[in-house]
């Protein structure tokens, strides 16, 4: 708007400055011919606007070619105009030339702040768009204490200025320092509230609502920076781990700006009547006309919030020295009085008799505003420590106002209303806990229904979680101490037993969702006490959480989410795996089908391994479902290059090396279960029918190393056993020569694998294999095949990189001596 | 002179070995000893005491705590408490027994008197570890449902403050989703740090000051022991894969380790797993005790082994390391203590008593450590002993008075003599000084006369 007009301007001075004139004196001489033309032509000629009095060369200059020091002189100049463009002359140059703000920070602002008061609301708008966009984004990174500091006493006095808009600017422009530095705040919290006080108790100046509104959304903005929120307390508990890097080192000075919080509590509860007066000057509005216009909906609902954070910060005690709230559970803080004895009841009382807000024939959208502004209050009351003393008719009240919105929730699902409930799902707990049972049922009743109607993924689910959380987990609430009474145990089944249901309804969409479900799964599962029926509650909900591992249906097992959630998910599930005080072999049949799953990672199966033992140790796995479940894994793992080609030679894409892993755990488990001839006779059988199965070769290989871990020498296998392996221990032979070729590499694996038959050649399976006839002839079929087997086994006597013992040496050496002589008997035998 | 000896007992019945640990000499070895992890503790140096589990299919309650003199290798004292017990830790003094109960509730006795003076629940499961700190005020318990809880010996005896506070425990830590297999503490009362560790492969460091979580450990394998260093830089931590992790408790944070953050290095010589840990008094030496039932000393500084004791066949359960008086030159015992030992207190009592039967306290004068010491205190009977101080509490009482004025009297009839005393000595001294002056002057006019 501004520039074109100048520029005309000079286009006019130009034409009139540098007219040609034609004067018409005498002949000249032509010039000569050899003569150079030294005319210069150009199109235009541009001359800046010129000053005769300073020389610019070199110094930062505005469009209007004015250096800052004669901008910042021009902002005091008597003519708005002239301040207004001293202003966007300003903007200018810092923009330019931004190293200009650098140097002279403190010599802009200090002139600058003076036009905070300024008289004349354009003047001021842009002077708020100056620091808004180029000096506060560009001071970020400089101290900016001082730089407040110059303004605040500006600012203050601007609050007090007689000129109502002024004020409301100068809020504005506290506004503006808060958010670029909020630790301000706590700095001059008290005047800030103060005159804040004096602006809303003039506020029947304030006719135009829309001003009203902008003065809360600045109050709500600065009572949100008071340290009042619990819940982020606690949650920063959690999520602060360790961050110090020597354990017993000095702790770090922490940076505290000296909070003077006792001043602010007077001033807060100073705030508190008048901003219910304000509300209430509000009701007659409302009362008188149907449907109350946006305005003032929002400005009441500013109001609500404002008081809300108020409320929340007295209550929550942090005013005092005491320590803070997480410290101690509620019900222990010995002096309830203290802190509710800044909000005496009279104070809030005119808010609670106004409630509920109820408007006859209202429209859908008023009646959701109107619900909210309900909600709000709702949410003042339940804050309050001493509610419970309060008269009974009032809670009723509330409670009614509770119950009633919850289950309209549930009829009308709307997102809105479930959107504001939200605040009030919090505070169910310690509704239920104190007031009668009669209210306690109903509460807890349309929490249900809220908690069961609510979709899978919103952040109503979670919010019930977390109540429940509370509600479930008692130590770390009041409810350890009550002898918690029968209905509330009925409810708290019933939310339990959705969990599992409600983790497999989740399936891997909302990671955050399924880590709180199973938290509280693993919370509960640890507090639950032994055979209670509260704990025969938690083993039977493993039916429906073996869907989340996986499911066996008609056409094949259908894996269940656990596989695709993140690692730190998939360890909390594992986790609750031994809570369950019994586990049943369908459970168990889910664990495993998910164990075999190609997509899970080796590191989960060697975890559940582990839990499993741990769990089995304590008892809560019978001897047979947990051995079953281990050879059962061994015998179907499925080892992805089956044949070992050469080509491949880095185990990149198989995962022989993770079932090596998982074969050598399982063997030590099963040593560690207890007597190792026991544990082999009632074995026995069931490994040899594996191996004799239909079994790949690795799987064999891992059976028959389990097998020997558990005999002892002399062997203890049963003849009709050795008669069975002889079978198809030939079969496994020659798979190997077939399957592990010759090289160096493949040296290694392939002692792997024959180590296991070597044992077994040594204890008389060559011998039974011998004498039995078939196998004989099977035995001549494959001639060649052990001739070259007999070729490895030399081989892998002499080649160097051995690590057997000596014993073992000479073991290998009598087997191989023993089937040398049969092999050369057969030879001679049937030529 | 004091011994170290390493102790070592494993769950199935084959006794408590015992050796020097310096000499490797083996000692005696206690017989029928089945103990579960944790379950071994020496009582101030004068007897071992162990819980016992075993699977006898007759009764329920089949557990027992057992005592052995350091004598005698037969059990002495068999307790029966009212269920099986699986940890149990002594006091330094030796005068208080604590059990955790599979049922979760923690049980503590007196030993002198074998008294249950309290019994309460701990835990939601069964107790897997139990520790005092190092001043003894504060009993650590960790337990299968994977929290780890702090109890003030104060606040359990103070039944006012216990109505008040609501709950029992001073701190309970929920960080581990596992079983807790070990807990131990550092130096410095109540401001120490606790290191736990748990089945979910983890170990972690609180703070008892803060009551918070200092440092989360991840190890590449469940811990099943943990040791701290006295000096507090590092802890070692026995993994099932067989390995003792050494993990820094002062270092900075070091990721370029193989094994993960915090995680220095590792000392690895066991094929199975580590089930035990303990450390010598200097910190010097690292007692492991393995499944596969071997003892292993290492020495911290090189990590390398320098001693290996063989157990049994089965895994190992508890190791400890423990001091003991040297026990040969016993010639100063009296002869019936050398024969019998010294006399081991009564079995632990199944049930706490009505208050109302301790009216009158039995004096009990604890067995000491150095039998050679004399026992000189007088012997004054409670019911005097109570009269007196009863007496004492009344001052307005007739005897109070008199013994006050006859105190009064002799103290008078002191200082007048005291008095009279300086009254002669300054008199004297007076006197001393008029001659001395009067010679010193005469002298002098003698000698002027002389000149």
């Amino acid at each position: 708007m501004v520039k074109p007009k100048s520029q005309s301007k000079k286009s006019q001075k130009r034409g009139v400055d540098f007219k040609k004139i034609r004067r018409k004196i005498g002949r000249k001489l032509p010039p000569p011919k050899n003569a150079t033309n030294t005319e210069i032509k150009s199109k235009a000629i541009v001359l800046p606007e010129q000053s005769i009095a300073s020389e610019k060369a070199g110094l930062a200059v505005s469009k209007k070619g004015l250096t800052l020091k004669e901008l910042l002189q021009q902002t005091s100049h008597h003519n708005i105009k002239v301040r207004k463009d001293a202003l966007l002359g300003i903007r200018d140059i810092l923009l330019k030339h931004p190293a200009e703000l650098k140097l002279h920070k403190l010599a802009i602002i200090e002139k600058l702040r003076e036009r905070i008061g300024d008289d004349d609301k354009l003047v001021r708008e842009t002077l708020y768009q100056l620091f808004k966009s180029v000096i506060f984004p560009g001071c970020t990174k400089d101290n900016q204490g001082p730089l407040v500091s110059l303004m605040m006493a500006y600012i203050f006095s601007a609050m007090t200025h007689l000129a109502i808009d002024v004020r409301l600017m100068a809020f504005k422009f506290f506004d503006l320092v808060v958010q670029f530095h909020p630790p301000s705040f706590s700095l001059y919290a008290e005047k800030i509230l103060q005159n804040y006080e004096d602006m809303l108790r003039k506020n029947k100046f304030l006719e135009d609502t829309s001003k009203l509104k902008n003065t809360l959304a600045g109050l709500i903005r600065c009572l949100s920076l008071l340290p009042s929120n619990e819940k982020e307390d606690h949650s920063a508990v959690k999520n602060d781990i360790p961050t110090h890097d020597i354990l017993h080192a000095f702790e770090p000075e922490v940076a505290r700006e000296p909070i003077g919080l006792t001043d602010i509590s007077k001033k807060l509860k100073d705030l508190l009547p008048i901003l219910v007066s304000c509300f209430q000057d509000f009701m007659p509005l409302v009362n008188s006309t149907p449907q109350p216009d946006l305005q003032s909906c929002d400005c009441m609902q500013f109001i609500l919030q404002s008081i809300d954070l108020i409320v929340g910060f007295l209550v929550s005690g942090i005013c005092g020295s005491e320590p803070g709230p997480q410290a101690l559970p509620p019900c222990q803080k010995r002096d309830i009085t203290a802190y509710d004895q800044f909000l005496s009841p009279m104070l809030l009382k005119k808010l609670w008799d106004v409630f509920p807000l109820n408007l006859v024939h209202l429209s859908g959208k008023d009646e959701d505003r109107i619900f909210m502004l309900n909600t709000v209050t709702a949410k003042i009351f339940l804050q309050l420590r001493n509610w419970v003393c309060s008269s009974s008719a009032l809670l009723e009240k509330f409670l009614e106002f509770v119950e009633s919105s919850l289950s309209t929730k549930i009829q009308s699902g709307k997102v809105f209303h479930e959107k504001h409930l939200l605040p009030l799902i919090p505070y169910i707990p310690k509704l239920a806990m104190q007031i009668s049972s009669d209210w306690r049922s109903r509460i807890l009743q349309a929490f249900t229904e809220v908690f069961k109607n609510s979709s899978p993924d919103s952040s109503m689910k979670l919010a019930c979680l977390s109540a429940i959380e509370e509600m479930l987990a008692p130590e770390r609430s009041w409810l350890y101490l009550h002898p918690s009474d029968p209905s509330l145990l009925d409810y708290q089944i019933a939310w339990m037993q959705d969990l599992p249901l409600l983790l497999i309804l989740l399936d891997d969409k909302n990671p955050l969702c399924s880590k709180a479900v199973l938290r509280l799964l693993l919370c509960v599962g640890q507090a639950t006490p032994v055979h209670s029926p509260f704990s025969q509650e938690f083993d039977t909900l493993q039916y429906s959480f073996g869907g989340f591992f996986s499911k066996q249906n008609e056409n094949g097992i259908c894996y269940g989410p656990f596989v695709r959630l993140a690692a730190d998910i998939q360890e909390l599930a594992i986790c609750c795996l031994y809570y369950f005080s019994f586990m049943d072999s369908q459970f168990l049949q889910s664990l495993i089908s998910c164990c075999l799953c190609d997509d899970l990672k080796p590191y989960m199966v060697l975890r559940i391994l582990e839990v499993l033992h741990s769990a089995f140790r304590a008892g809560h796995i019978q001897f047979a479902d947990y051995t079953s479940f281990l050879v059962t894994l061994l015998s179907r793992f499925h080892v992805y290059p089956v044949n070992i080609c050469p080509a491949v030679k880095d185990d990149g894409k198989s995962n022989q090396r993770t079932f090596k892993y998982v074969t050598s755990i399982v063997c030590s488990f099963l040593s560690q279960i207890g007597d190792d001839s026991l544990v082999f006779q009632m074995l026995e059988e069931m490994i040899v029918d594996q191996i004799c199965g239909e079994t790949l070769m690795d799987n064999k290989c891992a059976l028959l190393r389990l097998l020997i871990t558990l005999d002892s020498r002399p062997t203890r296998l049963t003849a009709q056993s050795i008669v069975k392996i002889s079978h198809v221990l030939a079969q496994y032979l020659t798979d190997i020569v077939s399957n592990v070729r010759q090289g160096d590499h493949e040296e290694k694996r392939r002692r792997y694998y024959l180590l296991p038959s070597f044992y077994l050649f040594s204890c008389s399976v060559l011998l039974h294999m011998y004498k039995d006839v078939k196998i004989r002839q099977i035995l001549l079929t494959c001639n060649i095949e052990i001739g070259s087997l007999l070729q490895n086994l030399l081989n892998l006597l002499s080649s160097e990189g051995t690590n057997l013992t000596l014993e073992e040496r000479h073991k290998i050496q009598t087997a191989y001596d023993q089937l040398r002589a049969i092999t050369n008997n057969d030879a001679v035998g049937c030529p | 002179m004091e011994t170290e000896v390493v102790i070592a007992s494993s769950p199935t019945d084959v006794g408590i070995s015992c050796w020097d640990l310096h000499t490797g000499e083996e000692h005696l070895r206690y017989k029928s000893c089945a103990s579960p992890s944790h379950g071994l503790t020496s009582v101030a140096g004068r007897f071992l005491a162990s819980s016992q589990i075993r699977e006898s299919k007759s009764s329920s309650s089949s557990g027992s705590i057992q005592y052995w003199s350091w004598s005698k290798p037969q059990v002495e004292v068999r307790s029966f408490p009212a269920e099986p017990i699986k940890p149990v830790v002594s006091n330094s003094q030796g005068t208080y027994i604590a059990g955790g109960g599979v049922s979760g509730d923690i049980y503590f006795w007196e030993v002198a008197t074998g008294k249950l003076l309290k019994k309460w629940h701990a835990h939601y499961r069964a107790v897997s570890c139990l520790v005092f700190n190092d001043d003894e005020s504060l009993l650590i318990s960790g337990a299968e449902d994977g929290s780890v809880r702090v109890w003030s010996l104060f606040l359990i005896f103070d039944d006012a403050r216990r109505e008040e506070m609501k709950h029992l425990f001073e701190y309970s830590f929920h960080e581990h989703s596992l079983r807790v297999t070990d807990v131990k503490t550092g130096y410095g009362g109540s401001n120490a740090i606790i290191v736990s560790a748990s089945e979910d492969r983890t170990c972690k460091v609180w703070s008892l000051s803060k009551g918070k979580i200092l440092r989360n450990v991840v190890f590449p394998s469940i811990i099943d022991a943990i040791s701290l260093d006295p000096g507090e830089h590092v802890f070692y931590a026995g993994g099932r894969d067989g390995k003792i992790y050494i993990a820094g408790l002062n270092s900075p944070v070091t990721s370029n380790s193989n094994y993960g953050l915090h995680i220095i290095g590792a000392l690895s010589e066991h094929s199975k797993g580590v089930t035990c840990l303990a450390s010598s008094a200097d910190g010097f030496l690292l007692v492991s005790g393995s499944e596969d039932g071997m003892i292993r000393v290492w020495d911290t500084r090189t990590r390398n082994i320098i001693r290996v004791f063989r157990h049994t066949k089965g895994p190992v359960s508890n190791v400890l390391v423990i001091r003991q008086p040297k026990r040969t030159s016993s010639t100063s015992l009296a002869p019936a203590v050398r024969r019998h030992g010294l006399p081991l207190p009564p079995p632990l009592e199944k049930f706490a008593n009505n208050p109302d039967e301790n009216a009158y306290v039995k004096v009990l004068i604890g067995p000491q450590t150095l039998p050679n010491q004399l026992l000189d205190s007088p012997y004054i009977s409670v019911q005097t002993m109570e009269a007196q101080i009863k007496e004492l509490q009344q001052q307005g009482s007739s005897a109070a008075a008199e013994v006050d004025v006859e105190r009064l009297k002799s103290e008078q009839v002191r200082s007048v003599q005291m008095i009279q005393q300086w009254k002669k000595m300054y008199e004297n001294l007076h006197q001393f000084c008029v001659s001395e002056l009067l010679e010193g002057s005469h002298t002098e006019s003698a000698s002027g006369q002389n000149l």
